[in-house]
């Protein structure tokens, strides 16, 4: 739709070249909300786009290189990019060729300042799949603003220091319960959880600075939260007309907004207050604006 | 620092070729730029705005009045009253009819807003661009911004090579 419809061919204004009135930051700008590859071919429009480009922080999206390329490519950006890394999301390659042609991978992500970064391992049908184990190195990223991992197992012992964390997304990790507390507590300036089908049975969360959180409650038996003073809203997700979750809520006075509760299998206990099956026990001495339960199974 | 209506702050604007607007602060302080000299106290009188002619500062503007967060009379602001979906939906048809400009406005546009720093309006020109030219030949695109290849032609086999794995 260029020009209000007029086809894109048009020529330019008198051979008046437009785009020299532009400064490099404002074709920066263009060029980073391109998809990666389109970014790289304006390396050939002219020598003042040749690196233009990768002059700006990496902003890597696997899906946006075509397979069956894309295995290859991945790995080559990442070494080959001068600068640092705004967003690497890999959802969609496999992690088995990374690691082959490129063992640093990890710590390059985290040498390169990477803030925002999703690591999937893909799920490959009819083969055995165990989770691989999560590279240490991501866990003391200290760059990382956002982070999504999906279906690895997480490394015990290791040591984690996330100083800029504000989003946090575990989904199919195998993680202990003392693990996932860990890995909250050294996230200090973590805003946003989501939590989906992790092994852990029992959930704790504590955080001075945790607002919202999704909890996927297929496997959880236990969630409790504990001096939580910012959290203001909470999701449960993800459970089961048959599988007992008993959630208690200990010390969150800013919550505003819970749900959804099965209140046929969900036990919830608020301070002293147990809530169990019957709405009519709802006595609580609490600011919520919203509060959802599922009533289909009373 | 003028003002015209109580409780509201007016700031005058000038562009280089001497014509001058008097917005309401809140709506000068969409842009961090001029947001940044209210803080810092350097915008006593006038701000001249450098190298963004008149017709372009004055679509700015509009631009920022649109997007200014509005405070209805009561002094609540207007999404408490108004449902933010249909809010945010009658804004994106808004930006829709504002961005439907010549190529040369729409560049002036992405100037200024990368200037004054103004995020929304550099996010909606920016992409505009953007959904011009991807999926087009090189050939096309460089018609499209009146760029020159000023490249020999083994220079720019070179270039393909170095980058052979985006013309897969």
């Amino acid at each position: 739709m260029a020009d209000g419809g007029a086809p894109l061919s048009t020529a330019g204004h008198g051979g008046v070249d437009l785009i020299s009135d532009l400064n490099d930051d404002v074709l920066r700008e263009i060029i980073t909300r391109l998809p990666l590859m389109e970014a790289a071919r304006t390396a050939v429009l002219a020598s003042r786009w040749r690196y233009l480009w990768r002059s700006d922080r990496l902003v890597l999206k696997d899906v946006d290189i075509h397979e069956p390329a894309r295995d290859a490519v991945v790995p080559r950006v990442l070494a080959d990019y001068p600068g640092h890394f705004r967003t690497v999301i890999l959802a969609d390659c496999r992690l088995a060729s990374l690691d082959r042609e490129l063992p640093a991978w990890p710590r390059l992500l985290v040498d390169k300042r990477t803030e925002e970064l999703l690591l999937a391992n893909r799920w490959v049908m009819d083969q055995p799949n165990p989770a691989r184990l999560l590279p240490a190195d991501i866990l003391r990223c200290d760059s990382l603003q956002e982070l999504t991992l999906d279906f690895w197992t997480f490394p015990s012992g290791t040591e984690v220091l996330l100083p800029r964390l504000r989003a946090l997304a575990i989904v199919r990790i195998v993680i202990s319960e003392q693990e996932l507390e860990c890995l909250i507590a050294a996230s200090p300036v973590l805003e946003s959880l989501r939590l989906t089908v992790n092994s852990s049975k029992h959930v704790r969360l504590r955080s001075k600075s945790l607002m919202c959180a999704l909890v996927g409650l297929l496997k959880v038996e236990e969630l409790t939260v504990v001096d939580t003073p910012l959290l203001a809203r909470l999701f449960l997700f993800l459970s089961l007309p048959l599988n007992g979750v008993r959630i208690r809520i200990v010390c969150a006075p800013n919550l505003r907004v819970l749900g959804y509760l099965n209140t046929g299998t969900h036990e919830l206990q608020i301070g002293d207050s147990v809530i169990r099956v019957h709405l009519s026990s709802l006595n609580l001495s609490l600011n919520l604006k919203l509060f959802h339960l599922d009533c289909s199974h009373i | 620092m003028a003002t015209r209506e109580a409780g509201k702050k007016m700031i005058m604007l000038k562009s280089p070729d001497g014509m001058e607007f008097e917005v309401e602060e809140a709506v000068a302080m969409e842009s961090q730029t001029i947001r940044k000299m209210i803080e810092d106290d350097c915008a006593d009188t006038a701000i001249l705005i450098p190298n963004i002619n008149s017709k372009i500062l004055s679509r700015v503007i509009e631009y920022c009045n649109k997007h200014v967060p509005t405070t209805g009379a009561t002094g609540a602001a207007a999404s408490d009253t108004v449902a933010p979906a249909a809010l945010a939906e009658d804004l994106k048809i808004w930006d829709a009819e504002f961005i439907k400009v010549n190529r040369a406005t729409r560049f002036n546009l992405i100037q200024a807003a990368s200037y004054l720093n103004i995020k929304g309006l550099l996010d909606l020109t920016s992409q505009t661009t953007i959904d011009t030219i991807s999926d087009n030949s090189l050939e096309e695109i460089r018609s499209f911004l009146s760029t020159k290849n000023d490249y020999l032609p083994e220079e720019e086999q070179t270039i393909r090579r170095e980058n052979q794995w985006a013309f897969q």
